[in-house]
């Protein structure tokens, strides 16, 4: 658990806030957003209802008339009066974006008004619009807020092409970095997890077992050992020698135990009682036994009979076929149960 | 065996690089231009809009007076109060001054704004009294197309006291009617007819019933009193034909179901003199229409006269009410 899975997470959450960091940087989504037409061929262009505040409310038209001196204006108004203005022509609309710097036309013929005005007014004069401007060459309207207004467009009546803009600042940019900063919390919360409570072994996690006077084995490492271990081995790959891990093996300690076996049959009868375990847990021993329980392995706590006991058996077994064998070294089980020796 | 894991190494390192790359955060697509859901009747004048066109019309209008010249006058006004309003001035011409009756206050307490999508459009206009405490006015702006701008159509004074109904605030809109609405007590269009007749016959109309009484009928009726008298002792006849004028209707539809009617009413006074005597205009404003004219023993004075009248809802069973009016000769001759 500690080995891998911790860096694993630490990894992780590394990935996370380096793309967190680079969303709100390098990939930041534009703010400024400029769509442009040209060439629209018809003397009244007009934005279809919504266009202008499409990307935020507050928009700015831009028209520029490919001869300097025609008088091009651009006014603000409701659909119902700007379709009303422009009954019977044949208009440009501005129709939708294409991509993020362009904008879609369509040529579309307005349907004929049923009145005929009786003193009909010039464009800049009409009370219809909210605004309007009026400029040779080149006007342009900005508009704090666009939302249920349509932009009309006059390009006088020798009306040749002209090229349309808008243009918008995106006030409320959608965010990929904070996403990726919540992960990476997640994976360093899991790191410090990972290395320390579930690595644990159970009865650390639960309930102290009552304390064990045989060393506990250490087979479970320290962190810093496992990072430097793991990336020690994606680099030895890269054309380093290839060394012999430095983890250590469960076999390495039982091997020590098996030596010092005999020690044990050495200095009298050991008696080892079984059933004196408390399968339930037990209470705390003290900070001392900290440490040696940390590195038992969970296998140990489910046989009734160590490993070490085994062992320390299977000695006196190796030691066995001696004239002492009668009077020296009863162990558990086989040769108690044999009957009472007489 | 050094290879294999270094490209497995190499492979691994790609592999996660690419997948990264769905982690960036991109534009992604521009938004798509949803399909127009117009259900919603928006006004078709802001506030600002509204009181923007009146301060112009009532600035040209002033120009006009001080000028003391129609010409030009038909930019801001059109309809009845142009023909009054032209008499008016040319009566103005001669006697040094506008009559009181012709102040229109600029400010306004009330403005009813239409919602219709077509034309011609009508915005109803109450303004506040005026400086020496004269009734308000009720203003009809008209505009007869999209390409023309808003005039002056109708003027039309307020009589004290009248109940005028309920409308929509200005920010939501009130929807026009037409001459032909139906589940009133009458058509706009026959209310104005009747009323007509109930003008000229007086309380022997046959419709007199259905109006109640109003302050300019009482005006009406007391002049119309006044001058029997004095044509009787002079062995004269006078008679007065009102005529409504077809197609000079303003409607607009209040709250409570009933509607709102700006009307215009030509009348015709013809007095005759008896006994070979002549026929001589009856007031100042008519000698100045009349001019050098040469008096015969009748004398037809032309009017042109504005009505507001509030038709009820037909489910109440109330009497339609006239609630202003205008009243202006245009025309002395004689025949």
């Amino acid at each position: 658990m500690r080995g891998v899975v911790a860096p694993v997470f630490g990894l992780l959450a590394v990935t996370f806030v380096a793309l967190g960091l680079l969303n709100a940087t390098l990939w930041r989504p534009i703010s400024s957003v400029t769509a442009r037409v040209s060439d629209t061929g018809t003397r009244y262009v007009l934005t279809d209802s919504g266009m202008l505040s499409l990307i935020d409310d507050s928009v700015r038209v831009t028209v520029a008339a490919s001869s300097s001196t025609a008088d091009v204006c651009v006014a603000l108004g409701t659909a119902k009066d700007v379709s009303g203005w422009v009954a019977g022509e044949t208009v440009t609309r501005i129709t939708g974006m294409d991509g993020w710097s362009s904008l879609t036309t369509t040529k579309s013929r307005v349907a004929s008004g049923s009145t005929s005005a009786t003193l009909p007014v010039s464009f800049k004069d009409s009370d219809m619009w909210s605004a309007s401007r009026c400029s040779t060459g080149s006007v342009t309207l900005s508009a704090k807020d666009a939302t249920d207004r349509v932009a009309l467009i006059d390009l006088g009546s020798s009306a040749d092409s002209a090229s349309v803009s808008l243009h918008w600042t995106r006030r409320t940019l959608p965010d990929f970095a904070t996403p990726m900063y919540f992960l990476a919390g997640l994976c360093a919360a899991m790191t410090v997890l990972a290395a320390s409570v579930f690595a644990m072994e159970p009865d650390r996690r639960r309930h102290r077992r009552p304390a064990r006077r045989v060393a506990r084995r250490h087979d479970e490492v320290a962190i810093v050992e496992a990072f430097l271990g793991s990336l020690r081995t994606l680099t030895g790959s890269w054309g380093r020698r290839h060394r012999r891990g430095v983890r250590a093996h469960a076999a390495i300690p039982i091997r020590q135990e098996l030596n010092s076996g005999r020690s044990t049959h050495r200095r009298g009868p050991v008696v080892v009682d079984p059933s004196a375990r408390n399968m339930l847990g037990a209470p705390s021993r003290g900070s001392h036994r900290r440490k040696t329980s940390l590195r038992n392995d969970d296998v140990e706590q489910t046989s009734v009979i160590s490993p070490e006991e085994l062992a320390e058996y299977f000695s006196r077994f190796a030691g066995e076929g001696g004239p002492d064998t009668i009077g020296t070294g009863d162990d558990a089980g086989p040769r108690s149960q044999g009957g009472d020796s007489q | 065996m050094k290879a294999r894991h270094r490209i497995a190494a190499a492979a691994a390192v790609l592999l996660s690089c690419a997948m990264t790359v769905g982690l960036a955060g991109c534009n992604g697509q521009p938004p798509v231009l949803a399909a127009e859901s117009s259900s919603t009747q928006t006004p078709d004048l802001t506030v600002v809009q509204e009181k923007a066109i009146r301060h112009r019309i009532l600035d040209g209008i002033d120009k006009a007076n001080k000028a003391k010249s129609a010409d030009g006058l038909d930019e801001y006004m059109s309809g009845p109060a142009l023909a009054i309003r032209s008499s008016e001035i040319a009566i103005a011409k001669s006697t040094g001054s506008l009559d009181a009756k012709t102040a229109i206050p600029s400010g306004a307490v009330q403005t009813v704004i239409p919602t219709d999508s077509g034309w011609p459009r009508s915005v109803f206009t109450i303004t506040t009294t005026t400086s020496d405490q004269q009734s308000k006015r009720l203003l009809v702006l008209r505009q007869d197309a999209a390409r023309d701008n808003y005039r002056l159509w109708a003027v039309a004074r307020l009589f004290q006291g009248a109940q005028l109904p309920k409308f929509e605030i200005a920010s939501l809109g009130s929807s026009m009617g037409t001459a032909d609405d139906s589940g009133l007590v009458a058509t706009p269009a026959q209310a104005v007819a009747r009323y007509a007749d109930v003008l000229e016959k007086g309380s022997s109309s046959s419709y007199a019933t259905q109006f109640s009484d109003d302050y300019f009928r009482q005006d009406l009726a007391t002049l119309s009193a006044t001058v029997q008298e004095g044509m009787e002792r002079n062995e004269g006849t006078q008679s007065q034909t009102f005529t409504p004028a077809t197609g000079q209707i303003a409607v607009m539809r209040s709250t409570d179901g009933g509607d709102l009617v700006v009307a215009r009413i030509d009348s015709t006074w013809i007095r005759k003199a008896g006994s070979g005597r002549q026929s001589l205009p009856a007031s100042d404003a008519e000698k100045v229409l009349f001019g050098k004219g040469k008096a015969t023993s009748t004398m037809a004075v032309s009017y042109v006269n504005v009505i507001a009248l509030y038709i009820p809802h037909a489910g109440t069973g109330e009497k339609i009410t006239a609630v202003g009016a205008e009243r202006q000769p245009v025309k002395v001759e004689a025949r």
